[in-house]
């Protein structure tokens, strides 16, 4: 590999214009509708023939372990690593977690890591304002148009929106070539996340009906689960729950969400406190994602583990009703 | 604000060596004749060399221009004579 001339991949030459920082163009909104269709409205519609279905073929105790092993694999995949570890940098681990991380969170069909990556990033930036491309506050303020804000950041903006400008936003994971060559094998995860329970339910059932439906459960019903699990974070966690930290965003905690989202409910912790590894912030609240991250360090796979000390906690928290006086940024929050 | 050092060649050069780090290739590896997607990249890392050349060359320029350009030997043939009629303009 030459060595002459290695210019960071984030472009460091003269400027002789101002960087875009998201663009728009009917190639990209062509593939995002694609997605859409694909691993959006597919599951949906695989999801309500697996609700049909059981009522001629009662689903198996098969059936749900593969809805739930690989709910755990994809959503750890997206909350440990898409979200926590190469979105927030919130802690380091080896090359092979790394990957595994990628590609399982690949497997939840919410994306490629670097675009995920790049457009959460954006949503920080400009989370609830001009930019984010899926606040629900950005409707109105009457009750329709909370209810356009609503469809809009579970669902709709999905289907076409601007692309961050991967370049600017991601500079760190294009300079990982492991990351680079299992983000563009995404396909690749997801179809591997569809054949996995299927070939499971097959083998163990010794039936095609047991492939079949090890397919629908634990392939589409899953990816359904997973998709409005993080669409939630985006609609109902922008919109109402508690919010113990005062910020420039809507972003809410909510506790029952934070137990079923693997830890992804303590939205409003999280925005006060990005680059944190645990998003409960204290001990009691559930948050396996965290958990999960801690064992890795007791296991030396991963290390850094990124959490506010307790002055930086002190320093943000009002109670309701009182405003901070500090400003969003006494926290290192880059991203 | 000097354009002239930018030819097709030097475009060339610098899309060779930004998809070869992207794909972990030395530059010398990478086909300029051969189809981009056919090199291995996907939507996301052809708009992140889209838009490394857009700030390096100045100019806005859209990922369907791969389209019509599809290899890096024509792409960059295409960009120089951008380059070269908008440094003309503001010469």
């Amino acid at each position: 590999m030459s060595t002459m001339n290695l210019r960071p991949l984030s472009g460091t030459e003269p400027r002789r214009r101002p960087r875009r920082l998201a663009i728009a163009t009917p190639y990209l909104n062509r593939l995002q509708r694609q997605h859409f269709l694909l691993l959006t409205v597919v599951p949906f519609c695989g999801t309500i023939v697996a609700g049909g279905l059981a009522f001629v073929r009662p689903v198996t105790r098969l059936d749900l372990t593969l809805f739930f092993v690989m709910w755990l694999a994809t959503g750890v995949g997206v909350s440990v690593g898409y979200h926590r570890l190469f979105t927030h940098r919130s802690f380091e681990a080896t090359k092979r977690v790394r990957v595994l991380l990628a590609a399982l969170g690949g497997m939840a069909g919410l994306g490629p890591v670097i675009s995920w990556a790049a457009m959460h990033r954006r949503h920080h930036q400009y989370a609830d304002r001009d930019g984010d491309m899926h606040s629900p506050n950005l409707h109105g303020k009457s009750w329709i148009g909370k209810i356009r804000g609503l469809v809009h950041a579970h669902l709709t903006w999905m289907i076409q929106h601007e692309y961050p400008n991967i370049v600017h936003y991601t500079p760190d994971l294009l300079e990982d070539s492991a990351i680079v060559r299992t983000s563009r094998r995404y396909a690749t995860w997801v179809l591997l996340g569809l054949a996995i329970p299927t070939t499971v339910g097959g083998l163990v059932s010794r039936s095609l009906a047991g492939a079949a439906t090890g397919f629908l459960w634990g392939g589409l019903v899953r990816m359904f689960v997973v998709a409005q699990s993080i669409s939630a974070l985006n609609s109902i966690l922008h919109s109402a729950g508690e919010q113990h930290f005062d910020l420039r965003d809507n972003s809410r905690n909510n506790w029952l969400l934070g137990v079923l989202i693997w830890g992804e409910g303590w939205h409003n912790n999280h925005h006060a406190f990005p680059r944190s590894a645990s998003f409960g912030l204290r001990w009691y609240r559930v948050d396996i994602s965290y958990w999960l991250i801690r064992l890795m360090e007791k296991l030396g796979i991963a290390w850094n583990v990124v959490v506010p000390t307790a002055e930086q906690l002190g320093s943000r928290y009002s109670s309701p009703g009182e405003t901070s006086p500090s400003s969003p940024d006494t926290y290192p929050n880059s991203y | 604000m000097s354009a002239n050092n930018i030819d097709a060649a030097s475009i060339q050069q610098f899309c060779a060596d930004y998809v070869g780090r992207l794909l972990g290739t030395p530059a010398e590896r990478i086909d300029p004749n051969v189809d981009l997607d056919s090199l291995g990249l996907d939507s996301a890392t052809a708009v992140a060399l889209i838009m490394s050349l857009e700030e390096w060359l100045g100019l806005e320029l859209m990922p369907e221009l791969l389209f019509e350009y599809p290899t890096i030997a024509a792409l960059s043939n295409h960009l120089a004579t951008r380059v070269a009629v908008t440094a003309q303009r503001s010469a």
